[in-house]
């Protein structure tokens, strides 16, 4: 009698999961449109998003590093460290932010368009961004990478940013034709 | 009554049609065949037990040979959530297998030791046992993976949540069945309901090929920062021993 009622406690219990695990998907399907993003992903090859950079600009292990008077070597030594990983990083984000205006003008090519307005005010979106990333880069370089923690998380969320109106723009065109675009964006990128 | 199983029969066949066609169409036989052979076994038996007719003698026995069948190859669904989810050769899907192993082996000894139920038919007893084991199972891998940060494609969370809509649904129904007789009713309709609900998620979750995104990544960067970290762990290593004996 307790093992039926355990088991039928268990059943409704897992049914009750399974559910609301299902629910929850469906209502986080249109926030993280994951299709669309892993589609446009494996065309762009944006590696950058992939790296979650927060703790790269996190001065905590530093500062317990430079407390300690025998350490403070091991600290410079980890700024360093630090300061070129992050460097690489702003240069994928570049490198991706790049390619994402070239995807970009590729679909406008394919006749893929929002309308002009919304075009060129892509098109300055990236480029602001190019720019405010050389920035960065260049204050990385010299002040260290302690003191951009902030920027590079909005940095990252513009990129991402840009990365969903490219989803946006895509999701205009029939999925059908999703991997023909990706076979001719590679042959464009070949050449 | 006999309007509302024709309409759950009408829409369990369809969703079968269109799992298969879907299937067909991306080549989802090649991308999860185990998955495909337990949908073409529960697809025959839909059919044939359509042409097989109820007051024959044989009837009650071979639906119930085929539904201990049946048990049995859900494991194929929960092995196929299993792969899908961890990649062939990965520490983690290590892990994650030996975790399966020590759970499912306490699970069974824990029903070896309890017994048989006393007074209920060892076959209903049979397959409520096996939806469990198969329950627990899927239940590990999404927890295993939740644990580990692995983000499931659409296709492997469909399978795993349809699943175990119906596992739990069985579960449920075959042990309210051997409770008391006042629960018939009620269980009458959810477990066949669940069935159909289960064939809805997956042909809503298979419709297009949407693998587990960790598989299909190509990260670029992870060289990259690799060997950049083993650059900084072996100079952390240095310094260490330099602080260490200065």
């Amino acid at each position: 009698m307790i093992q039926l009622l355990l088991m039928a406690f268990i059943g409704i219990l897992l049914l009750c999961f399974a559910l609301f695990a299902l629910g929850r998907k469906s209502r986080t399907k249109s926030e993280d449109c994951s299709d669309s993003e892993v589609e446009v992903l494996r065309m762009l090859r944006l590696g950058s998003l992939e790296f979650d950079a927060t703790i790269l600009f996190s001065d905590t292990d530093y500062r317990l590093l430079a407390s300690e008077p025998q350490w403070r070597s091991l600290a410079r030594e980890l700024r360093k460290d630090r300061r070129d990983i992050a460097l690489d990083w702003l240069r994928e984000l570049q490198k991706d932010v790049f390619s994402m205006w070239r995807f970009r003008s590729f679909l406008t090519r394919l006749g893929v368009t929002v309308g002009m307005r919304n075009d060129l005010s892509e098109a300055f979106r990236s480029l602001l961004l190019l720019s405010l990333l050389c920035v960065v880069r260049v204050s990385v370089r010299l002040l260290g990478p302690y003191a951009f923690g902030k920027t590079a998380v909005t940095v990252r969320t513009s990129v991402e940013n840009l990365k969903r109106s490219c989803v946006a723009t895509l999701s205009n065109l029939p999925r059908e034709r999703w991997p023909q675009i990706a076979a001719e964006w590679q042959r464009v990128q070949a050449l | 009554m006999f309007y509302i199983g024709a309409v759950l029969f009408l829409f369990s066949v369809s969703c079968q049609g269109l799992l298969f066609w879907r299937g067909w169409r991306w080549g989802g036989w090649h991308a999860y065949p185990f998955f495909y052979i337990y949908l073409s076994y529960t697809s025959f038996w839909t059919v044939a037990f359509l042409f097989f007719p109820h007051a024959h003698p044989l009837y009650p026995k071979v639906y119930w040979d085929s539904e201990l069948v049946a048990a049995v190859l859900r494991f194929l669904v929960a092995w196929e959530v299993f792969r899908g989810v961890f990649s062939h050769g990965t520490v983690i899907r290590r892990i994650a297998g030996d975790v399966m192993v020590v759970v499912l082996v306490l699970l069974a000894l824990a029903f070896w030791l309890s017994g048989p139920t006393p007074g209920v038919s060892p076959v209903i007893d049979f397959m409520r046992k096996m939806a469990l084991t198969a329950g627990a199972w899927t239940v590990l891998v999404l927890g295993v993976a939740r644990f580990y940060g692995i983000r499931i494609g659409q296709n492997t969370w469909g399978m795993a949540i349809g699943f175990l809509i119906f596992v739990s649904s069985e579960i449920a129904d075959f042990a309210a069945f051997d409770l008391s007789s006042w629960f018939i009713p009620i269980w009458r309709f959810v477990h066949p309901f669940a069935y159909v609900f289960m064939l809805a998620v997956w042909t809503w979750l298979l419709w297009d090929y949407a693998p587990n995104p960790q598989n299909e990544t190509d990260s670029s960067l992870a060289p990259l920062l690799l060997s950049e970290w083993q650059r900084q762990s072996a100079a952390l290593d240095k310094t260490i021993r330099k602080v260490i004996q200065p």
